[in-house]
């Protein structure tokens, strides 16, 4: 932010004074105020600021439908000075593929057509070929268009089964499980031999090396290894993991997968005769990882079928159920399979702190991946846990409105936007309430929120039409420092303070009478403090913890001059370029065009639109 | 009397015998007509240069280690061997498979047939290679004494499940002491490349109506799939898909509902 101090000297000879002769008086204005004039820049008037650009139809590098300088548009295509989404050659639709029975949605004409799909100028659920049902491929289901469907099961060589009349996804893969499993037997090669899958699978004209007068037929729920079908698949002790299947299998020799591991049940007749559902099998519902002796192996629990490695063997075979929670993550704590959690690299949910920026880590098949919000503070990390079983998600900040706000209760609607209520100097008046809950405000950031909603949840609506008190971010956004939009957006937290001087009628002495806390260099904190809510302005840390000191500029004016200055300074981008918090390998770019290269360039650190601080206060 | 029986026995040995022998004869016919382990058998006494002229371009193929490397390029590099529409990432320049340049707009899907796209980029990548091996296949042909007779040379890559199927449409024939004809060879690379590709439609099209996806909850869906998610500084979103068996990666870049520092500017 900037902030200059004026002084406005006005020195009043009263007539009526002067012929008393001796009475005079001098009124110092002293004056703190903005580099720039306040409110003069909204989302509208940042929106025009926008260099005139057109839509080109496709740009030189192969872009379709971007919104470019005339300069970077393919003459051979159309194009127009306006934004791409008025044009009627950019219009979005669907591209339909008739090979993969695939729908493509936000699909320019051209590009569709260019690519030999079909295009329609709406959204795929206006398209009839983009319907979608439930294909049953097996054992499996998917949830997509009809062609696609034909697609998938011809790779598998089976009977496209397609039903529209499933509505969703659910209850789609609820009918791949109620699908009837079996043994299939029949005759190869002179030999009875059996092959286990669904009805549907058994059918002479899918079974490879089928005797030619062989019959086949499926018995349902009875497992190849029945010894009354008397075909040549024995029972082993091997075991299988199964690519749609989380439990380990028993395998016989023919291939086939059997019931769930069960060590104790090897020898059992019974285990190899009849499907045994997973419910019925061993620890049912149990996390059974690392077990050596049962493989019904639970996924929402945390495990997953895998080969056994390092100490732990199970009794038979080679598989397991491997434990896929992961354990002493980067925070230090343990999570469960499918749990996320959020990392806010300057310690905590609400901070601003320069160059800040929150994660989302996620604990999936033993691994702690780490999702970056985006970055600026555009969007923020919230996380709530139920039943122990914590749930993280990026959300948008929704700060951009929170100036226009003049109202506490349209301010402080969090179906809206997310802000706070905050008092400010203005006019000269300097409310010592506010300026503590400013404090607390900032106290709290600092606090790790032992604070948290303080300010803002206990303003009342009867301040609504006092103009002491402003709406701004609740987690201020970042800027880019180096870019003069960042100085325009931290002139709006510039503030003015007038303060009056009363000189004696005797004598080069004066005394000040109103507002004499505005020159105090203690206040300049103070007032640090609204430029900090307003995004990267001010006096502030970064993220790694460096502060930067030269964030404000105070002008002190004497009367009437009111000489702006402005000695805005960039901070010297500072931190180190460590990529604090993020447990995962892909956030430092040697390119420097990915991930963050340092607190200044892509992190917006050290104090963005930060000006010099002048507070010696002159009268 | 005596005699005569003995005499009556051998012959009675003779007919077992040949009883026997014919047995044997035919069950080795059976075995070699009816089964299919004695078919293959037959097919590769019969036709061994077939066999061999089909390993030796499939064994080439499949064993490529340049033609592994082109591949994992191309999906490093969002599915395209030359990108021109790119995010620079890690080393690797990543194709935009949707992409705005505007802030607060959902992109523009820029490949919109993304399967076929990645065929194409891959036939591209590997065509030199199969090339070479064609050459290779011809030298080694011509080596051994035979003539070769060859048109149509041309290829097409399909990306399907569990594989990359290479169809070389090369109509071969080769003549030694007797003439044989290839009418082509189709090699299978094995792959997960189809099932990246058609995991990352899902993840553009969500892009293409929200502006976002969820990586766990495709996760969740495909556990064999990675998937990863880094937004950048300027509103570009890397994805990358791992197949957790196999390694391999499909990476790709998507610029959608892009926010500005700030309240943003010009574009």
């Amino acid at each position: 932010m900037k902030k200059e101090m004026k002084i406005k000297k006005r020195n009043l000879i009263l007539i009526v004074l002067a012929l008393f002769f001796s009475l005079a008086l001098m009124i110092n204005f002293g004056f703190v105020s903005a580099q720039t004039a306040t409110g003069s820049t909204g989302i509208g008037s940042a929106a025009s600021v926008s260099s005139v650009s057109y839509c080109c139809e496709r740009t030189t590098d192969g872009a379709f439908c971007q919104n470019a300088p005339l300069s970077q548009c393919d003459s051979s295509y159309k194009s127009t000075p306006t934004a791409c989404e008025s044009t009627s050659f950019c219009q979005k639709g669907t591209c339909y593929d008739s090979d993969e029975g695939l729908c493509m949605e936000n699909v320019p004409e051209e590009a569709c057509k260019q690519a030999n799909g079909q295009w329609s100028g709406g959204a795929p659920d206006e398209i009839p070929q983009c319907s979608l049902g439930c294909c049953v491929i097996g054992q499996e289901a998917a949830f997509t268009t009809l062609q696609r469907c034909k697609k998938l099961t011809a790779d598998f060589g089976l009977i496209t089964d397609w039903r529209n009349d499933i509505g969703d996804e659910v209850s789609c893969i609820a009918l791949a499980t109620a699908e009837e499993v079996g043994a299939c037997v029949y005759e190869s090669e002179f030999v009875t031999t059996c092959k286990f899958g669904t009805r549907s699978e058994c059918d002479s004209s899918k079974i490879n090396g089928l005797t030619n007068s062989s019959s086949v037929t499926f018995y349902d729920n009875y497992l190849c290894t029945n010894p009354e079908f008397n075909t040549n698949c024995e029972k082993t002790t091997q075991t299988i993991c199964l690519d749609d299947k989380q439990a380990v299998y028993f395998v016989d020799s023919c291939g086939n997968p059997a019931n769930i591991y069960d060590a104790s049940r090897i020898n059992d007749e019974q285990y190899w005769t009849d499907v045994i559902p997973r419910e019925d099998a061993c620890n049912a519902g149990g996390e059974n990882a690392n077990s050596i002796s049962c493989g019904n192996c639970n996924y929402l629990e945390g495990s997953f079928c895998g080969e056994a490695s390092g100490s732990v063997k199970p009794a038979y075979g080679n598989n397991i159920c491997q434990d896929i929670n992961c354990y002493d993550t980067s925070n230090g704590k343990d999570y469960k399979n499918g749990e996320s959690w959020c990392y806010w690299d300057a310690g905590k949910e609400d901070s601003d702190a320069v160059g800040s920026r929150a994660f989302r880590h996620v604990c999936f098949m033993g691994e702690e991946t780490v999702e970056p919000c985006a970055d600026y503070r555009q969007e923020t990390c919230v996380q709530d846990d139920i039943d122990e079983f914590s749930q993280a998600g990026c959300v948008v900040n929704r700060w951009q409105d929170c100036i226009l706000q003049n109202k506490s209760s349209d301010c402080l609607n969090t179906d809206q936007r997310d802000c706070q209520w905050l008092p400010v100097l203005t006019n000269g008046k300097v409310d010592s309430k506010g300026l503590l809950q400013q404090g607390l405000s900032s106290i709290n950031s600092v606090a790790g929120g032992l604070l948290g909603g303080l300010i803002g949840s206990k303003t009342k609506d009867n301040e609504n039409a006092d103009g002491n008190w402003r709406c701004v971010p609740t987690i201020a956004p970042g800027l880019q420092f180096w870019d003069a939009t960042a100085s325009d957006q931290c002139n709006l937290a510039s503030q003015s303070c007038l303060v009056k001087y009363e000189k004696k009628l005797v004598g080069k002495s004066r005394k000040c009478v109103e507002n004499c806390d505005c020159l105090d260099s203690l206040k300049e904190t103070e007032f640090n403090l609204m430029c900090t809510n307003y995004g990267d302005c001010g006096n502030d840390k970064n993220y790694v913890g460096k502060y930067t000191a030269e964030g404000i500029e105070v002008s002190v004016n004497k009367v009437g001059k009111e000489e702006a200055q402005s000695q805005r300074k960039p901070a010297e981008p500072g931190g180190s370029q460590t990529f604090g918090g993020s447990g995962g390998s892909e956030f430092s770019t040697p390119d420097g065009q990915g991930g963050r290269t340092s607190a200044s360039s892509g992190g917006n650190s050290g104090g963005a639109g930060t000006q010099g601080t002048q507070p010696a206060p002159s009268g | 009397m005596r005699n005569k029986k003995t005499f009556g026995d051998k012959r009675g040995q003779v007919t077992i015998f040949i009883i026997l022998a014919i047995v044997i004869v035919a069950a080795i016919v059976l075995f070699f007509t009816l089964t299919d382990s004695g078919k293959k058998i037959t097919k590769n006494l019969i036709s061994g240069s077939e066999i061999d002229v089909r390993q030796e371009l499939s064994s080439c193929i499949s064993d490529n280690d340049k033609i592994k490397e082109s591949i994992n390029k191309v999906l490093l590099q969002g599915g395209t061997l030359e990108p021109k529409f790119y995010y620079a990432y890690q080393g690797n320049n990543i194709e935009y498979l949707c992409h705005t340049s505007s802030y607060y707009q959902t992109c523009y899907m820029q490949k919109p047939l993304v399967v076929n796209y990645v065929e194409d980029e891959m036939q591209k990548a590997i065509e030199p290679e199969i090339k070479g091996c064609v050459q290779a296949l011809q030298a080694s042909l011509t080596s051994k004494g035979y003539s070769l007779s060859n048109r149509n040379y041309n290829i097409d890559v399909n990306l399907v499940s569990e594989n990359i199927k290479v169809d070389v449409d090369y109509d071969l024939t080769i003549t030694k002491e007797s003439s044989q004809r290839f009418e082509g060879f189709e090699v299978k690379i094995p792959s997960k490349s189809y099932e990246l590709v058609s995991l990352s439609t899902s993840i553009l099209n969500y892009e293409a109506r929200y502006g976002d996806s969820d990586p766990l909850q495709y996760m969740i869906l495909y556990p064999g799939t990675k998937v990863e998610k880094y937004k950048q500084g300027e509103g570009s979103t890397i994805y990358i898909l791992t197949d957790r068996k196999t390694d391999e990666k499909f990476q790709f870049a998507v610029r959608s509902l892009a926010w500005p520092p700030g309240y943003g500017v010009a574009e």
